[in-house]
């Protein structure tokens, strides 16, 4: 079934104190800083530069983990972590796929939840 | 709580820095600027003098000029001895923070949920800091002032008696 959602808000609500209006706020700003920073990773991936993979799924790290995306902190941790050390490197864009896939689930979800 | 008043977001991630300002925006006394790179934060340090700056460890290059965390840092620090200033970083490697605390940072963050709370007790350690900082430069300043008026003291006696004017029998033994 794929019903289960992958993000979880929590966090977000304890932080902004159950205001949804400033929880609006930042997931709209992940809604819009996620899908370049995502498109970035894709380009420089594509591009063999492991700097830039490295520099921005680092970039991208924090707010998966604000927006509860499930699987997604280890994912973007490991392509940071590979990128950065030069290791597994052919196995980069596999974990990428699977991140993109899961951002854009994710990306669904939140986009409902902003319609709310 | 009126020590520190200014504090300086330096970030390239804007959700993040707009958390973190946000976040400490619920001190009514803290002023919050935030800047998006080194450059900014730079131009207007010496013009706002904030007591603390809450530093990005890496930035996206904008050019080959542009500065990273460390560079920021040790320019502030080099500047600006004044301001303290807290790294934040989503890298949890123990070198890298003992890297900055190396170039004078106060202390080290891990972005993570709990980097908001830390953010706040590190600026209650910063009062608490400057706070035993003026108690120190206090008291210095009495214990200098009290070893003059002590000094005086000694020197008028030493005058006095030599001039004869007081002697070592105060006059109670007949």
């Amino acid at each position: 079934m794929d019903d289960q959602k992958i993000t979880d808000l929590t966090f977000l609500s304890t932080f902004s104190g159950g205001d949804t209006t400033r929880m609006k706020k930042y997931v709209g700003m992940f809604l819009q800083i996620a899908p370049q920073q995502l498109e970035k990773i894709k380009g420089a991936m594509n591009a063999s530069d492991w700097d830039g993979v490295r520099a921005n799924a680092h970039s991208l790290k924090p707010q998966i983990t604000y927006m509860g995306i499930s699987g997604g902190e280890a994912l973007i941790k490991q392509i940071e972590n590979d990128s950065s050390s030069r290791t597994n490197l052919e196995g980069i864009p596999a974990m990428f796929s699977q991140m993109e896939e899961l951002c854009k689930k994710a990306i669904v979800e939140l986009d409902v939840f902003m319609k709310q | 709580m009126k020590d520190v008043n200014n504090i300086f977001i330096v970030d390239d991630d804007a959700v993040q820095a707009m958390m973190l300002s946000d976040h400490l925006g619920k001190y009514s006394y803290l002023n919050i600027h935030t800047y998006l790179t080194g450059e900014e934060c730079m131009k207007n340090i010496a013009i706002v003098k904030p007591q603390i700056v809450f530093l990005d460890y890496y930035f996206d290059k904008v050019s080959n000029t542009s500065m990273n965390g460390l560079d920021i840092l040790k320019a502030i620090r080099g500047e600006h001895p004044d301001v303290d200033v807290v790294m934040f970083s989503g890298q949890d490697k123990i070198e890298v923070a003992v890297n900055t605390m190396k170039y004078g940072a106060f202390d080290y963050i891990v972005k993570s949920e709990s980097a908001f709370h830390r953010a706040e007790n590190v600026i209650f350690n910063i009062i608490r800091k400057l706070k035993l900082e003026r108690m120190a430069a206090m008291y210095k300043r009495l214990t200098l002032l009290f070893g003059i008026a002590l000094g005086l003291l000694l020197i008028a006696t030493a005058v006095l008696y030599f001039t004869g004017n007081i002697s070592v029998n105060p006059g109670w033994v007949p």
